[in-house]
């Protein structure tokens, strides 16, 4: 509250936009500016680490950034040491290059993730709760229905079906490498499929319980119409729970990756998600020994991305809550 | 704490057990805390983690090892096997006669023979029970094992709709006699397979696929089954009725179902389970370190992992690609890395160990080898090769064995490979539809003899799957299995053998799968090292105190 | 009114889950009885297809799953025909009025004799049943008398397929003033009737339900009540210290619990409690103690999603007009909580609780793996790999029902604890 109470003699001098004002509080949040930056590092340094492994610029980098993902060694199991700065796994790859690697996969995921629940997710359960009756009912039904298929079953029946088409298709239009992309594809639709019904129903809540009152009330009897009261005066009061749940979905669906990867439905071998390389990693703690850095590299970096994306996710909350211009 | 089994009706008795155990609400949690232990079972003599949960304990239709262990303590067949060396033993017959062309077999039951419920076993019952396996009905998986029999197949596929047909008569309640197709000179182990145990007929007609749930339940073998909790616990109480009664050791023994080996070998190590013998329950990636222990136990072994490749696909369709392929294989690397169980490197498809058989030689790992075999088959260093899939079933050391080949081939062939996972019942279905370019195999030996492997590759064999066929290979296993000198059989299978693996290579051996046992030697006695893996709960006892030993 | 209607709703949404549900498993690739070996012959693997009807067209199955359509069994009374061996005159059993004449009787037991060369194994009998309904019988169709099975039909006359030919397996129990009727088993969805199990032939997912399922429902419970009165608090405390440093070390606490997968903690707590401190019990489930580790862990990675949705729920309506006014009005701080804010803040973690619930009540396979429990969640993640249809098919059901009733609950509540939400 803090951050409101100070802000406010700011917003009435000026005559600033509300966006412009919303990206002046955004800045003033620290946590979620170093989050936010966080992130767009990890995203840059995701997109260029495969160059380091090409020979050219290889030359000009510490040959600890260099390793492939696919190089197998006699290196089993090794520590982190000044050669493999995170270690190595049972067939000696380095561990740090498979983490990079696999911030690719987990990444997309998350987004595709949090993506469908936004756009989906928010406007079904907005509008169900919205309209209401019928539509409502009907519009929930289908969530039921959806909810009670275990999304397992969409992954095995799309990926059965349509997979081998889609490679063929791929690897003829585009290269026969992009092949490998038809069962990452299925993989995003199947998580997509389901990371939106939760979100459905607790914006259809939301909007449930805001659309009684006095002044959604108030703007329909000045004759506002409904797309504009459902955007202008009921989702801005959501933004919190919208933007809370979203932070709770990427990492559930990150980690459903490493549940299907486990169950051998996620991420093809021999590429690495973080979900798969902590799933990989747990058949190593025993009480005869544990191969700590298998797990504690690929938890970190989750764990920190995750809190980055919360503080971020929680300073865009505090900048575009309509209360926070008072 | 009394069963009562009235109150829930009739049949599933057994089934309504399970309510009286810890499945309260929360609340009664709570208080139920506070008044100590609820639980009031008796403690077993033994308790073995055993496997995943059984499919079934039907004796026709169990499957897998794991569950045919313990349907084989509870129904005996007319043979079983020696709990030492896994060869064939009398059991319910007390002796039989071989006919001089060895393809009439007759059987003398003992004549004390009578059912855990008290009524008698007579050769009536043995009929029953086989013609129920070959029965369309049953819908018996392992029904092929009766094939060896007059007309089981004709009875089997419908052809014939008369049991009485079938190569199995009882000429008295206690003579039984089994007509062959062909001298088999392995009938005798067969008669010791779980499949051809001896079933109560009454029990099975009034109850149906349920019947092993029946209250009580009579049964032929060493063990009478007291509970069965899904997914929780099998509890066997010694049956006082069996012939051999007497050499019975244990009065309770508790079977665990698992499919978490690091939680089986936690419950182990604290000494809530006594053994562990189920290779899928022995965590591999701890075994360089637990193979040193006292109490884990390494021998031999009728398995063998190999890979198959479709020979009806281009290029896998060239020998000398297939040969490529298999001589890169750096198997030493593979056990040692990667499975560490003790597995052995195969140069050849039947695993070493069997007393009548010894296999040809076959290919070690020689990459120069390979890249010459590649080059002449058209694929010099590689270049033109086709990407192909490696497929696999779910699971981790799979697929680090697949990754593992994948490096291998692309490093030492240059070409390329794809990791294809499958789930396992996908894996099955895509390797018998030849849905595959190379696929990961495996074969357990069901008997001591060479032909439980090598008639696989036979040109129309269901298990074949490579699209293999060559008449020569096939004439040279007919042509030893009429052979009834041991010797002279023994040359004839290893020219098939050497096809297999030298000349032909439809499948590339990998490695021999070890025997993995983990149990206490100082407190745990009748456990033997077997090529079949068999350990008959019979011969298992605790040791007796210090004093007498 | 509305929540009559929805109870009714629930139906069709079922029909239609299980429509899709049995569908899209059967789209599935694999089959159930495929397998390292092949049985010997392609008739082995037919015969295991028709003993599951899994070679009948897709829309019968599913009919047949429903109950709708059915197998049709011969009821018999009465006791029996002492002798066994060969079919004669008076072996003849009526389901229809008709009585038959002489000639009829030799002309079938003539027509019979060319089909059924041989006698029946000792011990059985062969009679014929003969009535308009006994078309609708099967091969391998049951013959029972009130409680027990006393044989099976063989098969049908070609010539007469009014004409079914019984093997009686216990003839002793059937007597010579037979009463026989044509009648349908009581089977199917709209019987309760879940079906066979594929994988565990010996039970049926009725027998596996009852067995399991109490057990993952005392578990889903304790781990229902364990994430809520541990998030709940946490939560609350966040919200009311927000933006200050409790707001973030519990927003890291939180963060943690749903980071970090119970396939990873699990592990670590049994090696640190059970194994190393040996103060709690490493798996099974035998006595209460056993119940608290898989709680824990099931319990905490839901716990860290509650508290954040508390958090939201509880500054927003802190920051809402309705408090301020009170708060002007002069209302105590904790009334403020406890009688106004509380009510509306719980509401998101509601909504999300519905699910979760259903989802705690049907079984963890993780939890349960790793704890070697007897409950359904591994039955829920194996059934789909062992192709297992109706076993999967029967536990999405159970799940549905679980999520509709709940989620009916959830909506009721909403209304109670806002007066704004109108169920219409």
């Amino acid at each position: 509250m803090n951050s409101t109470t100070t802000s406010a003699p700011v917003a009435p001098q000026v005559h600033l936009s509300p966006n412009q004002r919303a990206w002046m509080r955004f800045k003033r949040n620290r946590p979620a500016v170093i989050g936010g930056i966080a992130l767009i590092l990890l995203v840059l340094i995701t997109i260029i680490w495969p160059l380091f492994s090409s020979p050219a610029i290889a030359k000009i980098l510490p040959k600890q950034l260099t390793y492939s993902q696919e190089a197998i060694s006699n290196a089993q199991f090794e520590r982190p040491s000044a050669n493999h700065w995170f270690g190595t796994d049972i067939h000696g790859r380095d561990l740090l290059t498979r983490i990079f690697y696999g911030a690719r996969i987990s990444l997309i995921v998350g987004a595709v993730g949090a993506f469908v629940s936004l756009i989906i997710g928010v406007s079904w359960g907005a509008i169900a709760g919205y309209v209401g009756g019928r539509t409502d009912n009907i519009m929930m039904r289908f969530v039921d229905i959806m909810y009670a298929l275990p999304s397992i079953i969409f992954v095995i029946v799309l990926k059965s079906t349509f997979e081998k088409q889609l490679a063929g298709w791929l690897s003829k239009t585009f290269s026969p490498q992009t092949a490998n992309y038809a069962s990452m594809l299925f993989l995003f639709i199947g998580l997509g499929a389901v990371s939106w019904l939760t979100m459905a129903r607790i914006v259809r809540g939301q909007v449930l319980s805001l659309r009684g009152r006095n002044f959604v009330e108030a703007s329909r009897t000045l004759g506002a119409s409904h797309a504009r009261i459902l955007w202008k005066h009921i989702l801005p009061n959501i933004y919190g729970i919208i933007i809370v749940y979203l932070t709770l979905t990427v990492p559930a669906i990150i980690l459903y990756e490493s549940f299907l990867s486990y169950l051998g439905l996620g991420i093809q071998p021999p590429q690495a998600s973080w979900g798969s390389l902590i799933a990989e990693a747990v058949q190593e703690i025993n009480p005869i020994r544990i191969y700590w850095w298998l797990l504690v590299f690929p938890g970190a970096m989750l764990v920190s991305t995750l809190l980055a994306l919360n503080f971020l996710g929680d300073g865009l909350r505090d900048a575009f809550d309509p209360r926070g211009n008072k | 704490m009394k069963r009562s089994t009235t109150f829930l009706g009739r049949f599933p008795g057994r089934l309504v057990q399970s309510f009286q155990r810890f499945t309260f609400l929360p609340f009664v949690a709570a208080t139920a805390l506070l008044s100590s232990s609820c639980l009031e079972e008796q403690k077993a003599d033994i308790v073995i983690i055993n496997g995943a949960e059984p499919g079934t304990l039907d004796p026709a239709i169990v499957t897998v090892q794991a569950d045919a262990r313990i349907s084989h303590s509870l129904f005996e067949g007319l043979a079983r096997l020696n709990p030492v060396d896994a060869t064939p033993i009398p059991a319910l017959a007390e002796k039989w006669e071989i006919s001089e062309d060895a393809k009439t077999y007759t059987f003398h039951l003992r004549t004390n023979l009578i059912w855990s419920t008290g009524e008698p076993i007579t050769s009536k019952d043995v009929v029953y029970s086989w013609i129920r396996v070959l029965d369309p009905i049953t819908a018996s998986e392992y029904a092929g094992q009766l094939f060896y029999v007059k007309n089981g197949e004709e009875f089997s596929s419908g052809k014939i709709k008369d049991p009485s047909l079938v190569g199995i008569k009882a000429l008295d309640a206690y003579t039984l006699k089994v007509e062959l197709v062909n001298p088999t000179p392995f009938f005798l182990d067969l008669c010791a397979l779980t499949t051809l145990a001896v079933v109560p007929q009454k029990t099975i007609e009034k109850y149906g696929d349920r019947w092993i749930m029946a209250n009580p339940l009579p049964t032929s073998g060493s063990y009478t089954l007291e509970t069965w909790r899904i997914h929780d616990k099998i509890r066997l109480r010694k049956n006082p009725r069996h012939w051999d009664a007497q050499n019975t050791r244990n009065n309770i023994i508790d079977l665990l179902p698992s499919e978490s080996a690091m939680t089986a070998m936690n419950l182990y190590q604290a000494g809530q389970a006594d053994v562990i013998w189920d290779k899928n329950l022995i965590p591999g990636e701890l075994m360089d370190v637990l193979r040193k222990q006292p109490d884990c136990h390494l021998y031999d072994y009728l398995g063998t992992f190999f890979m198959r490749f479709n020979t009806t696909k281009k290029p896998f369709n060239d020998p000398r690609v297939r040969k490529a392929l298999a001589l890169t294989i750096d198997k030493q690397r593979i056990v040692e890395r990667i499975t560490k169980s003790g597995e052995k490197p195969a140069d050849h498809f039947v695993p070493n160990g069997m007393t009548i058989y010894k296999s040809p030689d076959g290919y070690g790992y020689d990459p120069e080898q390979a890249r010459k075999f590649l080059a002449e088959a058209g694929f010099p260093g590689g270049k033109g090769f086709p990407t192909f899939q490696y497929l696999f079933k779910v699971g981790e050391t799979d697929k680090q064995i697949g990754v593992e080949l994948q490096a291998m081939w692309r490093d030492q062939l240059g070409i390329n490979m794809e990791l294809r996972p499958a789930e396992t019942k996908v894996y099955y279905t895509s390797v018998t539809a030849m849905d595959y370019d190379v696929a990961r195999s495996s074969w357990i030996g069901d008997y001591n003899d060479p032909n439980t492997f090598l008639d696989m590759f036979l040109s129309n064999g269901g298990n074949n799957r490579t699209g293999w066929k060559n008449p020569r290979y096939d004439d040279l296993l007919r042509e030893g299995n009429r052979q009834l000198d041991v010797k002279k059989r023994e040359q004839i299978l290893q020219k098939a053998e050497t096809l297999l693996i030298h000349d032909e290579m439809p499948i590339a051996p990998i490695y021999y799968y070890a025997g993995v046992l983990f149990f206490r030697t100082n407190e745990i006695e009748g456990i033997y090292y077997n090529l079949l893996d068999e350990h008959p709960f019979q011969a298992i006892g605790r040791k007796q105190a210090k004093g007498k030993l | 009114m509305y929540f009559l209607r929805r109870i009714l709703q629930m139906i069709p949404v079922l029909l239609v889950v299980s429509f899709i549900g049995f569908m899209l498993l059967r789209a599935m690739p694999g089959n159930p009885f495929d397998s390292e070996r092949k049985p010997a012959t392609p008739e082995i693997e037919r015969n295991l297809q028709a003993k599951f009807h899994l070679d009948e067209s897709l829309w019968k199955q599913y009919l047949r799953y429903l109950g709708v359509v059915g197998d049709a069994y011969v009821n018999v009374s009465g006791v029996a025909p002492a002798e066994t061996g060969r079919m004669q005159e008076n072996d003849f059993f009526q389901t229809d009025s008709q009585p038959l004449s002489d000639a009829e009787k030799k002309e079938i037991i003539q027509l019979a004799d060319q089909t059924y060369t041989d006698p029946a194994p000792v011990g059985t009998k062969r009679v014929f049943l003969i009535g308009k309904d006994s078309e609708t019988l099967r091969t391998n169709a049951p013959v029972r008398t009130e409680d027990e099975r006393v044989g099976y039909v063989e098969g049908r006359l070609k010539a007469k397929p009014n004409v079914a030919i019984v093997r009686l397996t216990q003839p002793d129990l059937v007597s010579a003033e037979v009463k026989a009727s044509v009648k349908w088993a009581k089977s199917g969805l709209i019987n309760g009737d879940l079906g066979p199990s594929l994988k565990y032939r010996n039970h049926t997912v009725n027998d596996i339900v009852k067995q399991c399922l109490p057990v993952s429902m005392t578990l889903g419970l304790l781990a229902f009540f364990f994430a809520m009165a541990t998030g709940i608090p946490l939560g609350c405390y966040m919200a009311l210290r927000r933006g200050e440093w409790g707001d973030y070390v519990g927003g890291f606490v939180a963060m943690l619990s749903f980071c970090i997968p119970s396939i990873v903690i699990a592990p670590l707590l049994i090696l640190w409690l059970a194994v190393k401190l040996k103060i709690l019990p490493i798996a099974l489930w035998e006595s209460p103690w056993h119940a608290i580790l898989p709680t824990m862990v099931l319990g905490l990675y839901f716990s860290g999603r509650i508290a954040r949705l508390m958090r939201e729920g509880l500054s927003t309506t802190l920051n809402a007009e309705f408090i301020t006014t009170a708060r002007a009005k002069g209302v105590s701080e904790s009334a403020i909580l406890w009688k106004h804010a509380f009510r509306l803040a719980i509401l998101p973690v509601l909504s999300y609780s519905g699910p979760l619930l259903a989802d705690l009540l049907t079984g963890s396979f993780v939890v349960e793996n790793i704890f070697q429990i007897p409950g359904l969640g591994v039955f829920f993640i194996n059934s789909i790999f062992n192709k297992d249809y109706l076993m999967t098919v029967g536990l999405v059901l159970l799940y549905a029902l679980l999520l509709l009733v709940i989620n009916l609950l959830v909506d009721a509540s909403y209304s109670l604890l806002d007066r704004r939400v109108r169920n219409e």
